[in-house]
Formats: C-alpha cells, structure tokens, sequence
C-alpha cells in the first residue's frame, strides 16, 4: 500500500510538472508510440500481494488506434516484458491486447484492455534431467517452458498531448493475467500473476 | 627436544579434538553409517528392481521398507540424496514426511483420552480460545473424534490463498493460529459429522488442544512417542536451522517436463514453518517402529479406535477409508492402514497390512504436491507393483 502511495505521488509530481511547461502548438503524431513501462510482478489475484515481494518487471510497448475518435479511443496493443522472479522463474511475456481509453478534455484518461500472450519462463535454479544411458541426473541448458496467458489490465494516467502540450502520455496500470499452464496438477492448473506498473509513452511527432 | 615431542603431541591433541567437535553440514553429502545387507531376502531381487525402475522414472531417490512375518526385513534404495553432492540414496537417509504428522497427532490425542485430560466428545471450543474458535466454520459444534476423522466440514488451509501466499514468500513460517487464518471465516463444506473432506486444519485445530493442555505440542510429541519408541532418527524440525545432518535434498519437476529443480531450502522451511500441519522428519526404519507401534496398540488403549474407518465418498481418493488420523488403502491385495504425505519435494507412505502382519514404508525425495503424474506414480503404482510381489 506504501508503495502503490509513492507510484500515485510519482505519477501526480509528474503531471504538474508538464502541466506547468503547457504548450499550445498543434502537432501531429505518428501511428505507433513507444510505451515503457517498469513496475513490481506478484503471484496472486487482481490487486493481491501487488508489493508483498520485489520482482521487478520492464516492458517496451506500442499500440495502434482503430479510431479517429478522441475521447473514445480504441486500440490494439502489445508489450514484450521481463519479469524477474527468484521463485515462479524469470519470465519473458508477450501480450497483444484489445483496448478502450477514455480521454476526458484535460488529458486525464482512464482505460481498460483485455489481451492474450505467451509466456516464456525459466526455471529460477540450475536444471537437471535424468540421463538413461549413464544413469545420472546432468545439469542442462535451461530452454523454459512456453505457455499462454489470458489478462486484463486497468489503468489511469495523464495525456500531455490532449492538449499539444508534450508528446507524452504516463500512467499506472495494473495488468492481471493468468499463466496456463504452469503446474501440471488438475486442481491448480494455472498461475495468476499480476503487474502493477508506471508507464511513459512517447508519441514520435509526424514528419 | 623432549620439550618440543610435548608441544608437538600437544598440537597434535588440540587439532584432533577440534576437528572431532567440527559440525558437520547439514547436506546428505556425509558418509551416513548405513550397514544393510538384505540380498538374502527371498524377494531382494524383485523388490530392488521395483526401486530402481521407479528411480528411473521420475523420482531422483527412493527408499522402501518391507517387513513381513514371512520373509523378514528389506530395505533398498535407489536413485539420488543429493544430485549435485553426487550420494546415491540409502536406507538410512532422513526424509520428510509431510501429512504423516497427523497420526502422530491422533496418537498423542488418544492418549490424552486415556489419561482422562481429554474426552472425544468434547466439543473443540472446550478446548481452545473463544477468539479462534468463533472464527473456523462449525467451529462451536465441532467435536475432538470430528476432527480425528476428518468430518468436520472446515475447509483445508493449502488452497488457492496458501499457494499464491507461497508463491510470494516460500520461506514463510506459520504460528498454528497463522495457519488457521487461511479458513477462518469461510463457509463451511459441509455440516458437522456429515460428510469427510480432507482438511489440514483439522490437525492444526488438534495441535492448539494438544498445546492447550500439555503445553508445548513438540515437547508432547518426543516424550509421549519419540523417546519411548527410541526414534533416535526422528526429528521435529522447529526451524530450518534444526535440519539433521543424512536430510535427502529435495526436488521437484515443477513444469511435468522431466526437468528437476533442489528446492531443499523452500522444504525445510515448508516443514519447519507449517506448524501444525508438518515437522517430522524420519528414516523409514524408524516410521515402520512407529506403524507397527500404532498397529500394536503399544502407544495408546485407545488405539483401536484409530481404525475405525468410515466410508471417504471420492472414489478418485486412492484411499477409501478415514479412520482418526489413519487412511485405509486398498488397491485390491486388502485393506492397509497408514497415512500419506505429500509435499512440494517429498513424498512419504507409511501402511500396515493388519491380515498378513506386513509393514509398508517409502520414502521419496521428488515433489507429489504440484504434479498428479508423480502422486499417481507414488501412492498409487508403487504399491500395486509391490503388492504384485508381496501378496
């Protein structure tokens, strides 16, 4: 909770910051912007253990707008991430996501997606495999395992191009996906996980 | 000179005794004194291709006890204690045993009864803090023989709030009122004495009487069973840092894909930090002196009781009976009474067969826990392929 408290202060210190370096020019944006975002990773269900442990994540993304609409914005995005976890295994996460941003006219937004991925994990410790022929366990090159993912996310922020200010959009997001499968167990066959993240997206200015 | 022959024997003396008095660490990697010879055995040789085929397959290291009136003792092993210290699993090696805690729980609650401290009728909120019993589902209802026999409709603590619980701190250590929270609260699965569902909290619930009364759970445990039986190989482990010198390493295969991972540090701490639910760790000598002592009725008049089994309704259960703290199996060589214990890098199986007088013991050091395939292998196929032999 402390420290979802210092990601909102963070996130507001940054909103007055380019609220006060308001700009009135008009200016076009290219169709893919550049989002990274950096945030905490936990085991667990939407807004569960978001901080119990630290397992930071990082994520570089971009999305493309399927209308011209903007107060209602539709949109297709995708982030290819790294997640360092010491217990369910380090994690690289691809996702694709349909989404909804609601932008009111003061650059606040508020929006939601609902996305599908693939995962790949590594085991977090040195791998062995039972080698038939000398009758020995031998340590391998990890290759991971390869699963999919089916999420959420919901996210707030402030779009400092609403108003031609800054090309610039930043925002926290919580992403919530379940990893199936990670256990090969029938009564626990899935991994929820979440992502709680402050993200920046940079919009490249049209040529 | 004779001066220095003194200060040499001297150092000499000094460097024996210190080295002496060295603590080993606490791996499996010592040389374990563990002189068997059991190749005399008429089925030494079916039984130890049974080990090895199941080491081959799936489980890193395996220990099984046999003990029948016929044929006498049998021991073997097979597979690995420690894959990176490169020590081949041996009778005398130190497992855990996860859920087999629970008979020895209902062996000290039976005692307690025939001491007259303890009555199975007593309602469970005689017996523990008004505080906590207002928390757990049917919690004013529920009697002592309820939770022996697993009938008391409280849900089990390792589900889905444990495990993602677990997935954010593996090395966390429960107090048995921390454990408890996990069901306190929750809607019951069924009303009292109606209907069996496996549940944790049950021994837990049992622990805090067992500590209500004697006062330390442990302390009852080595002097109430421990010491008389002369487990000198059994240990409760209170914290990670009481882990015996001969403990196996643990492994699991944490994806099904036959790629095996040590966990042995998140175990040791699972088995010392589930208080009341956890904490013995044992050789399978000395758990086949604890059944056969149970079977005997050598450590409680009450013993008796234990096998009164009633009907467990899930036909998928390998087990078809509960009795108070006991499982009955039977997979079609007739009934075995014992428990099972399942955990995230072990597997224990502790059954006495009361017609044929035969003692069941395996102990294993990959994970049951997170895969059905090694459950299924363990506590269902290795059984079978023994019984094919045995019965």
């Amino acid at each position: 909770m402390i420290a979802l408290k210092k990601y909102l202060l963070i996130f507001l210190a940054m909103s007055c910051i380019f609220v006060a370096h308001a700009q009135n020019e008009e200016v076009q944006f290219a169709k893919f912007p550049l989002k990274i975002s950096f945030g905490n990773h936990a085991v667990g269900f939407p807004f569960q253990h978001s901080f119990k442990a630290f397992n930071p994540h990082f994520s570089l993304g971009t999305e493309f707008g399927l209308n011209k609409n903007l107060k209602h914005q539709i949109y297709i995005s995708s982030n290819l991430g790294f997640i360092r976890n010491k217990v369910i295994g380090n994690t690289i996460p691809l996702d694709v996501d349909f989404g909804y941003r609601y932008l009111h006219k003061t650059g606040l937004f508020l929006e939601t997606t609902l996305g599908l991925g693939i995962l790949k994990q590594y085991h977090p410790r040195n791998v062995y495999q039972y080698s038939e022929s000398n009758e020995t366990y031998d340590k391998i090159s990890d290759k991971g395992l390869t699963t999919s993912l089916v999420g959420f996310k919901m996210g707030m922020g402030y779009d400092f191009s609403s108003n031609n200010q800054h090309p610039f959009r930043i925002g926290i997001n919580h992403h919530f996906f379940i990893q199936t499968t990670y256990f090969e167990i029938d009564n626990f066959p899935i991994m929820p996980q979440s992502t709680t993240n402050i993200s920046i997206t940079y919009k490249f200015k049209k040529q | 000179m004779t001066k220095n022959k003194i200060l040499s024997l001297f150092i000499c003396v000094a460097l024996l005794i210190t080295s002496s008095c060295k603590e080993d660490p606490v791996t499996p990697d010592n040389e374990i004194d563990c002189t068997t010879n059991f190749e005399n055995h008429s089925n030494a040789t079916s039984f130890q291709s049974v080990v090895d085929q199941f080491s081959n397959n799936g489980f890193v290291g395996i220990t099984v006890l046999v003990d029948d009136p016929i044929d006498g003792l049998w021991m073997g092993s097979a597979g690995y204690a420690s894959i990176e210290d490169n020590v081949k699993m041996n009778p005398c090696h130190i497992h855990h045993t996860a859920s087999l805690y629970k008979t020895y729980i209902a062996t000290v609650i039976l005692q307690l009864v025939d001491e007259n401290k303890l009555n199975l009728e007593d309602k469970l909120s005689d017996h523990i803090s008004a505080e906590v019993s207002a928390k757990i589902p049917n919690g004013d209802a529920v009697t002592i023989k309820n939770l022996l026999q697993q009938r008391t409709g409280i849900p089990d603590i390792f589900e889905i709030d444990f495990i993602t619980d677990f997935f954010n701190d593996p090395m966390k250590a429960y107090t048995l009122e921390k454990l408890l929270e996990y069901v306190y609260d929750k809607e019951p699965l069924s009303a009292v004495d109606t209907e069996f569902h496996y549940s944790d909290a049950n021994f837990t619930l049992l622990t805090l009487v067992i500590e209500k009364i004697e006062g330390n759970y442990v302390d009852a445990l080595k002097t109430r069973i421990f010491e008389p039986l002369n487990l000198e190989d059994t240990y409760f482990l209170e914290n990670p840092e009481q882990a015996p010198v001969g403990l196996a390493d643990s492994y699991w295969d944490r994806y099904g894909d036959g790629n095996i991972e040590n966990n042995s540090d998140i175990q040791i701490a699972l088995t010392a930090g589930l208080s009341g639910s956890d904490g013995i760790v044992s050789t399978a000598d000395d758990l086949k002196k604890f059944i056969k002592a149970v079977a005997d009725g050598n450590l409680s008049t009450n013993n008796t009781l234990m096998t009164e089994f009633l009907a467990v309704p899930n036909s998928t259960q390998v087990y078809s009976g509960y009795g108070m703290g006991l499982m009955k199996v039977n997979i079609g060589g007739g009934d075995w009474y014992g428990h099972f214990g399942n955990q995230i890098g072990s597997g224990a199986i502790v059954l006495y067969h009361a017609e044929k007088d035969i003692t069941f013991v395996a102990l294993q050091n990959t994970g049951t826990f997170f895969s059905d395939e090694i459950k299924e292998k363990f506590f269902y196929e290795l059984l079978r392929d023994f019984e094919a032999i045995l019965l």
